[in-house]
């Protein structure tokens, strides 16, 4: 884990090349899960990367460099995915389901928690990205909610449709040992 | 009291996150949790449900990423290590590969039919007027002219930049890294993953051309690099194309 303190010079290229080494797996996969394409997945590390080390002298020290270029990269995963799909936030409402994933993508998806994978794609776009965000990436409300220029009571109930949507489609969610 | 229904499973889902509800909701719902075991087993339920939905095991990467990401940030901190433009060594090893990756590329065929539109010599810096799209048919014919044609355009857009307004050159460089990547991705997808490195080799370059912080000293090196790496690119398209006809004339 690279961990700067204080007084400390920005991340150096081996330090960079050291978390690529490391963390770039999951980088890329929490792209993937935002944008469900492993071609914009890919674009989203790359310009996370490029992004992160022209604003390294940005990075607070004291914090892990593979979780500054996680959080980078997840924004731009979001940023590309707004780009491809304009207005992809604007309908919070919109019940259409993500169509059935291209047989690049289906390779990918394999990867995925099979089960989790597979309720995820029965979410909205909206309801898909605002519980990765809150679930899994652990952003809260507020920031899902300028993140994709939403109110937060917006961001609210796209996650508590997910939820519902994933537990109804999760049934073995409900057999989880206690 | 001021609070939300505990009976409500959205009531819940915000307490598990704890985000979303005041210190005061809070700790209402826990005494309500407390004095409650109906409501106490929904939320043992509902916990352990999303509990189950623990993060996923990592994808594995496409081939060749981890390598590309790698040589991004030695590019990116090769540019930032140089003071003016040249021909360095780096520089002059990359454009070979570029070179003979196309040549390769072309040679073989990559199955990819484009369109090409539009061309040099129109004012605005909005966009790259070349336009990149799969088809089922086959030309790598097509292929080699999109690209000529690209590499030409975007030579010629960098050329107009001088003097002209940061937000253009801004425009420019993202443009020309949208239709850098795409031409990327044809060229991945129909079996020619060294060229599609050797073209996003230049992102680097590009992203850093798109920042609006550079000195003019730095614009100029920037913009003579790839002006430099697209004429190199244009040299050994058209010697990859002279072979073709004249095997024996020209060396790669």
């Amino acid at each position: 884990m690279v961990t700067k303190t204080k007084g400390q010079a920005p991340p150096s290229e081996a330090e960079f090349q050291q978390a690529i080494a490391q963390r770039a797996s999951r980088w890329y996969s929490a792209c993937l899960r935002i944008t469900r394409n492993p071609q914009l997945a890919e674009d989203a590390l790359q310009d996370a990367l490029l992004n992160a080390w022209t604003k390294r002298h940005q990075f607070q020290h004291g914090a892990r460099l593979e979780t500054w270029i996680h959080s980078i990269a997840v924004n731009s995963a979001l940023s590309l995915l707004r780009k491809q799909k304009p207005g992809v936030f604007s309908a919070l409402d919109d019940e259409v389901e993500d169509p059935a994933p291209s047989a690049e993508q289906a390779h990918h998806h394999e990867a995925l928690n099979a089960e989790l994978d597979s309720a995820l794609r029965n979410l909205t776009e909206v309801e898909r990205v605002c519980f990765v965000l809150r679930h899994l990436e652990e952003w809260t409300l507020t920031e899902i909610a300028i993140a994709v220029d939403k109110n937060a009571n917006a961001v609210k109930q796209a996650v508590f449709r997910a939820v519902r949507k994933l537990r109804e489609r999760m049934p073995t969610l409900a057999r989880t040992p206690s | 009291m001021n609070h939300p229904t505990p009976a409500n499973e959205e009531t819940l889902v915000l307490y598990y996150y704890k985000d979303g509800l005041s210190a005061a909701e809070l700790r209402a719902i826990e005494r309500e949790l407390e004095r409650n075991p109906e409501l106490a087993e929904r939320y043992r339920r509902l916990a352990l449900e999303l509990d189950g939905l623990a993060e996923p095991a990592d994808v594995p990467m496409p081939e060749g990423l981890e390598y590309r990401l790698q040589s991004t940030i030695a590019r990116a901190a090769r540019l930032e290590q140089q003071d003016q433009p040249k021909a360095t060594g780096w520089l002059h090893r990359w454009s070979f590969l570029a070179g003979a990756t196309v040549t390769a590329a072309l040679a073989l065929g990559v199955g990819i039919g484009i369109w090409v539109a539009g061309g040099p010599g129109h004012a605005p810096v909005e966009t790259v007027p070349v336009v990149a799209q799969p088809s089922p048919q086959w030309s790598p014919a097509a292929f080699e002219r999109g690209l000529e044609t690209y590499f030409r355009t975007s030579r010629s857009e960098l050329a107009g930049l001088e003097g002209g307004e940061g937000s253009d050159r801004a425009s420019l460089a993202n443009a020309m890294l949208q239709q850098n990547r795409l031409f990327a991705q044809l060229a991945r997808q129909n079996g020619a993953p060294e060229l599609a490195r050797v073209l996003r080799s230049f992102e680097p370059i590009l992203a850093q051309l798109g920042r609006d912080d550079l000195s003019d000293e730095d614009v100029a090196a920037l913009r003579a690099q790839l002006e430099f790496e697209l004429s190199v690119m244009l040299t050994k398209i058209a010697r990859g194309s002279s072979q073709d006809t004249k095997p024996n004339t020209q060396e790669i």
